[in-house]
């Protein structure tokens, strides 16, 4: 079972698309955003997703603060529409917390999952593998 | 301490050992957040308060730095017609920090402002999570 927890805008909204695209094969809950993003860092959830509306860095900032930098990926920002092949690029190399604005949450969060899931099965099959 | 000083300190120290504000954006994020309280008679926690605090002081830090922060969308205008009111606190607040500031600050951050206290408007309207009024939760 894959733990996400979201933070910031929006909440209801992403936690039920996460939800329903992810299935019985991810766990999702909300929480503000410094509860979140610790729960991250001590391994109490896998993944942190965080909406904001401003493009000043908000769906991030706590992210950042407690994971640092090089844990977090800004998956979308005002006038700047995702990426799936990025999206995948991060969840592979390994990124945690996620920020994207409020605007790109329909497009942004089935990508995620997409790649948080492929990531997770591929995962399994090397571990299956060796 | 005054309230948002406690509400906020465990945030903003945070921000602050990670670079992501400094202490004089803290400093005007905090007189923002006591005037929204004063104006609008709302005492803000965290649910409530913690986007519009975060994004305060990150957009200062970037204005001190002398950073262009990012413009705003059409589409967050259409939707601020329905929030007069807030409109306006934003514009006199944004006024206040470019006087406290000695800076101009982008017309736009009115805007940014003025949805956080719309929204936070609405919370306490609704008594339920903060919505983001531009992004209607059940679409």
């Amino acid at each position: 079972m894959i733990r996400i927890v979201v933070s910031g805008l929006c909440t209801n909204e992403i936690c039920r698309l996460a939800s329903g695209l992810g299935g019985e094969r991810v766990s999702v809950h909300e929480a503000i955003d410094i509860t979140g993003a610790t729960e991250v860092s001590q391994g109490r959830a896998d993944y942190y997703f965080g909406a904001c509306a401003t493009g000043a860095g908000g769906a991030l900032a706590m992210a950042i603060a407690i994971l640092g930098y090089d844990r977090c990926f800004t998956a979308s920002m005002i006038g700047s529409v995702p990426k799936e092949a990025e999206i995948q690029a991060a969840v592979a190399s390994g990124k945690l917390a996620f920020g994207f604005t409020v605007d790109h949450i329909d497009s942004t969060v089935p990508m995620l999952i997409t790649a948080i899931l492929a990531h997770h099965r591929e995962a399994g099959n090397r571990e299956q593998g060796s | 301490m005054s309230n948002v000083e406690q509400v906020f300190q465990a945030r903003f120290e945070l921000l602050l050992s990670s670079g992501l504000v400094s202490q004089s954006s803290i400093s005007a994020a905090l007189d923002t957040l006591r005037q929204v309280e004063r104006k609008t008679g709302i005492d803000l926690d965290e649910g409530l308060g913690a986007p519009l605090a975060t994004h305060l002081a990150m957009a200062l830090k970037r204005l001190e730095q002398g950073e262009v922060l990012q413009p705003a969308p059409g589409v967050l205008w259409q939707e601020l017609q329905g929030y007069p009111a807030q409109l306006e606190l934003a514009k006199s607040l944004i006024a206040g920090l470019e006087q406290r500031l000695g800076m101009m600050i982008p017309p736009d951050e009115a805007g940014f402002v003025a949805l956080h206290l719309a929204r936070i408007a609405l919370a306490v309207e609704n008594r339920t999570e903060p919505a983001n009024p531009s992004i209607p939760e059940d679409r």
